[in-house]
């Protein structure tokens, strides 16, 4: 073994210095011939004899040179270097040739690798913590619907019972009220974590203490923890913020440790808490908390799930009643359990396209390979005639695609990183995860590298096989003839351009599809002026606030002082701003029958200037008004939608109606009438993805005040003038109370578009890449196919052709394969756009006006990709041509 | 692990080289070809500069180690010694071809059949 070690460290060495191992051997051979001729002489030759018989003696010196460096060194390696010189020598004097092939890998190598980074963010890569695979989270499952959280109690016997986790942690998340006397009250991400949920995650706090484990025993001294962001930001990263006393949804706690900056775990959060759960939150079927956990080495996933699934069939016997359509408990890791849905889907279908266009430019630069590769196959014929093996020169070709697809790649890691950056700003949004970063890795450059390799192959071994295959002799002949292209060529490259042309057609229907459900969700607006209107949030939390009477109190000074703030035109309390609801309820009508359908409506909870404030007055009866005291009938307003589709022709008001929660059953008797008293405008008041607005019915506050309402503000001021404006309101009424997320309501349409303008943009910008690669390809192949047949042409027009049938001859062989691409391509759309589904609106994964469209638009860039080459073929003197050619 | 397989020839040879390096010591090329022509016409066929193939092949293993000096009509010239692992591999190699060398010598002087 060591022998073989040494050896090939040796052959390595003699590889890398190969000129001074030449140099020496050269002079070693010198002093054997200077040794044999003396010797020579000796026996009586003359000098010059000597020199003759001692040469021939030794051997050739230079074919020897050759043998020696072969058996020292690494030959295959030497080969291959010396193809590399020769492809790099190639491409630099075909300079067009490598820059557009170079060009195009690069931009289908770039692009897919930057679909590769999001994807491997959102999927591969998981929590950026130790031991990240051993964590799991944790539901009950439900008999139906997806999953559940679980209560203390229960979460107590999980952790009790299992033997397969190291640990079990469980948090609930909030947004919390932080008050202190250091700065204005402000709304943090909050959550109760038990005691060891730190030390499951492997994370260590930057100062002061983590928590302990009596810390979340009852009866315990209150503490907290802050996340370093929170900690620069409000407190300046002051070190004596430790010890120091915090309120939190009024609730007093001390500070005890401050957590690094990038941990945020579970949901974004800045401040933790201990889980102390008190009254009904301790009740079994509180179900709120979810809980994770911490595999033990050695154990894997379906052993867990196995346990688990005895676990929970113990608690089902020992707690019958409690268990009620429950089946099990379910794992998920923290990826499956938090980026799901349409995410998902959109992620999966950005990956499908990169690879797409990535397939299109292989299949160019296979194709720019193959017209070149025909240009060579004179030299190649050469060299198999001169005894070349078709492995070595296929070998050689191959290394020139290698080379390409290098330098593609290299070009193409810059085109990721940038590609990144774009993404990661676009995607920049306080609802992802936070352990979701758009970065380039190692794993990210080791796939960089593959698709290279990938790439080169794909776009190289076509042409090469091909090119090696022809029969030498032939060729030379036909070379010497200058004869037409033959059919094999171009049926080969035709088959590349009809591939390319029908990956385009996917590419290009599921970004027609994306942007017709963008201009779908752009075109849907409230139907109100919304010039200068501004919104803020305001929650009531805690123990203030538990009572309805407080909540109510709060609105009705707050509704009264806004009025008369100055600057603002008109101000107005809602739980829904358009086109947004307040929550959906199912409808019941007073003279319908017990089991007739419960549609699902709209509500949204109300203060008495909101449609005076929308500039919309009622259509009839009145509105909701401060009469309306909690004491008195439940009242409500329906928009005009409700009462024609539910009331048809007949007279709503003083109708009475009931809203049964949406998870309630249906019938409920404790759900709560309304008489109908107006009817408003129809304003959009659901979602934008609808089609048609919602029917809607409007409540009043103060019959049902809500913990969260949003404060509407028409004005003239700047958007933080007027919420320093507001917030002074606020603060005259509660000191403690926050007033947040200030946006206009251009933002929140920004915002709420968002989704659909990031996916058609992407798929925009992947669909115009594609598009330009395959005309670029098509029109490629026409040029070169005209210049080949440029003596064709000639004989043809000599013998009588018109330049009319000459075009024709040109352009038919584009619109065959146009047609064939168009054919295969509709129908690889109508299978592929399905997968988007979810993400379209208002349009259909077979909407035939986006197929037409894309049609039309590909045979326009293909007509034009065709002409150039047809009107020069119009253009070529018969006399040259054949004398030429 | 041994010598890497190699065809009867060049084994031959590779022994050749190692036993005279034992036997006379450090000696140049044309030297160690010379000698080994006079042991056999057959080992270097072809040329001379063949023996510099298999020089190559046994320093690359370290059975050999090589160095510049003078020769001994003042020439400047490269000689070769044997090194330790190149007598281990000498004795292990000519135990080897004694055995071989004897079973087919004892098979050889088999009388034939009456």
């Amino acid at each position: 073994m060591r022998t073989r070690w040494r050896s090939t460290l040796a052959r390595v060495r003699a590889f890398v210095r190969t000129r001074a191992f030449d140099r020496d051997f050269q002079e070693e051979l010198d002093s054997h011939l200077a040794m044999l001729t003396e010797d020579n002489v000796r026996r009586g030759m003359t000098p010059d004899a000597a020199r003759r018989a001692a040469l021939v003696r030794l051997g050739n010196p230079a074919a020897l040179g050759a043998r020696h460096r072969d058996i020292r060194g690494l030959p295959g390696l030497d080969t291959a270097i010396g193809d590399v010189r020769f492809a790099l020598r190639l491409l630099r004097k075909d300079r067009w040739f490598a820059a557009a092939a170079i060009v195009t890998l690069a931009l289908g190598i770039g692009v897919n690798a930057t679909g590769f980074t999001v994807v491997d963010a959102a999927f591969l890569r998981g929590l950026p913590f130790k031991d990240a695979a051993r964590l799991y989270v944790l539901w009950w499952q439900p008999r139906a619907g997806r999953r559940m959280p679980v209560s203390y109690p229960e979460f107590l016997d999980w952790r009790a019972r299992t033997r397969t986790f190291e640990g079990l942690g469980a948090y609930r998340s909030a947004t919390m009220n932080l008050s202190d006397h250091r700065a204005q009250p402000q709304e943090v991400r909050g959550a109760w974590v038990t005691a060891n949920s730190f030390d499951l995650i492997a994370e260590r706090p930057i100062l002061g203490r983590g928590f302990a484990a009596g810390d979340d025993r009852k009866g315990a001294a209150p503490v907290a923890i802050i996340g370093a962001g929170l900690w620069n930001a409000r407190y300046g990263g002051d070190t004596g913020v430790i010890g120091s006393p915090i309120a939190l949804d009024g609730q007093t706690a001390t500070i005890v440790g401050v957590m690094p900056a990038d941990l945020k775990f579970p949901d974004n959060t800045d401040v933790w808490l201990p889980l102390v759960p008190t009254g009904p939150q301790a009740r079994r079927d509180a179900r709120v908390l979810r809980a994770f956990g911490l595999l033990r080495r050695g154990e894997d996933r379906r052993s867990a799930q196995a346990e688990m699934n005895a676990v929970a069939q113990g608690i089902f016997a020992a707690y019958p009643g409690a268990s009620d359509g429950l089946t099990g408990i379910r794992l998920e890791t923290f990826t499956e359990a938090f980026v799901g849905g349409a995410a998902r889907t959109m992620f999966l279908a950005v990956l499908g396209a990169v690879w797409l266009v990535l397939l299109i430019a292989c299949a160019n630069v296979a194709n720019l390979l193959l017209s070149r590769s025909i240009h060579r196959r004179h030299e190649i014929a050469v060299r198999i005639a001169l005894g070349a093996s078709r492995r070595r020169v296929v070998g050689q070709l191959l290394i020139e695609s290698a080379v390409l697809g290098v330098a593609g790649g290299l070009l193409g890691l810059a085109v990721t990183v940038w590609g990144i950056h774009a993404f990661a700003a676009a995607i920049d949004d306080p609802g992802k995860p936070f352990w979701l970063s758009f970065t380039v890795d190692y794993t990210v450059f080791g796939y960089v590298a593959a698709v290279c390799l990938a790439a080169a192959v794909l776009s190289g071994l076509a042409p090469a096989l091909h090119v090696s295959s022809t029969g030498s002799g032939d060729v030379l002949k036909e070379g010497a003839r200058g004869a037409t292209e033959g059919v094999r060529t171009r049926w080969l490259s035709g088959a590349m351009i009809v591939a390319e042309l029908s990956l385009s057609v996917v590419l290009l229907v599921g970004a027609g599809l994306m942007l017709r459900s963008f201009l779908n969700v752009a075109g849907r607006d409230p139907g109100v002026p919304t010039d200068g209107l501004t919104m803020m949030h305001v929650q009531l939390l805690g123990e203030r606030y538990a009572t309805a009477e407080a909540r109510r109190a709060f609105y009705d000074r707050l509704d009264s002082r806004l009025v008369a703030t100055s600057g603002v035109e008109s101000a107005a309390l809602t739980t829904g701003v358009p086109p947004f609801d307040g929550g959906e309820r199912r409808l019941a009508l007073d003279r319908s029958t017990a089991d007739a359908p419960r549609p699902f409506v709209s509500t949204v909870t109300i203060g008495a200037r909101y449609f005076q404030l929308l500039n919309r007055g009622l259509l009839r009866g009145r509105t909701l008004s401060a009469a309306d005291r909690a004491a008195g009938p439940a009242v409500a307003v329906i928009n005009q939608r409700l009462a024609t589709r539910f009331f048809a022709g007949a007279d709503p008001i003083g109708r009475r109606i009931q809203l049964i929660p949406s998870g309630g059953e249906p019938g409920a008797h404790a759900a709560p009438w309304y008489t109908i008293i107006g009817i408003s405008p129809t304003i959009r008041q659901g979602s934008l993805e609808d089609r048609d607005p919602n029917p809607v019915v409007y409540l009043s506050y103060r019959q049902d005040p809500p913990a969260r309402m949003t404060i509407l503000v028409r004005s003239r001021m700047a958007p933080v003038a007027v919420l320093s404006e507001v917030r002074r309101e606020v603060q005259a009424i509660d000191r403690d109370q926050p007033l947040t997320t200030i946006q206009t309501f251009d933002q929140m349409m920004a915002s709420s578009r968002w989704p659909y303008r990031l996916s058609s943009g992407v798929f925009g910008l992947l669909g115009v890449i594609a598009l330009v690669l395959s005309a670029v390809g098509l029109y490629g192949v026409m040029a070169y196919s005209v210049a080949q047949r440029t003596r064709e042409i000639g004989v043809r027009v000599a013998l009588g052709a018109t330049w009319r049938q000459i075009r024709w001859l040109v352009l038919r062989r584009g619109a065959l394969q146009l047609a064939a691409g168009l054919a295969i391509g509709a129908i690889a759309a109508l299978g592929a756009s399905r997968i988007l589904g979810r993400m379209l609106v208002g349009v259909g994964p077979a909407d035939p006006i986006t197929y037409a469209a894309i049609a039309i638009l590909l045979v326009i860039v293909s007509a034009a990709a065709c002409f150039v080459p047809a009107r020069r073929a119009t253009r070529v003197d018969p006399l040259t041509a054949i004398r030429d050619a | 692990m041994t010598a890497p397989k190699s065809d009867i020839l060049q084994g031959t040879l590779d022994l050749m080289v190692l036993k005279a390096l034992d036997a006379l010591g450090p000696m140049h090329g044309y030297g160690l070809a010379k000698r080994i022509e006079q042991i056999s016409e057959e080992a270097l066929r072809v040329n001379q500069g063949t023996i510099y193939l298999c020089l190559v092949r046994l320093l690359q293993n370290g059975w050999i180690t090589a160095a510049w000096g003078t020769s001994e009509n003042h020439r400047k010239a490269k000689f070769y010694a044997i090194s330790r692992a190149g007598r281990r591999q000498l004795v292990s190699e000519a135990e080897n071809w004694e055995r071989v060398a004897g079973t087919i010598g004892r098979l050889l002087q088999l009388a034939p059949r009456r």
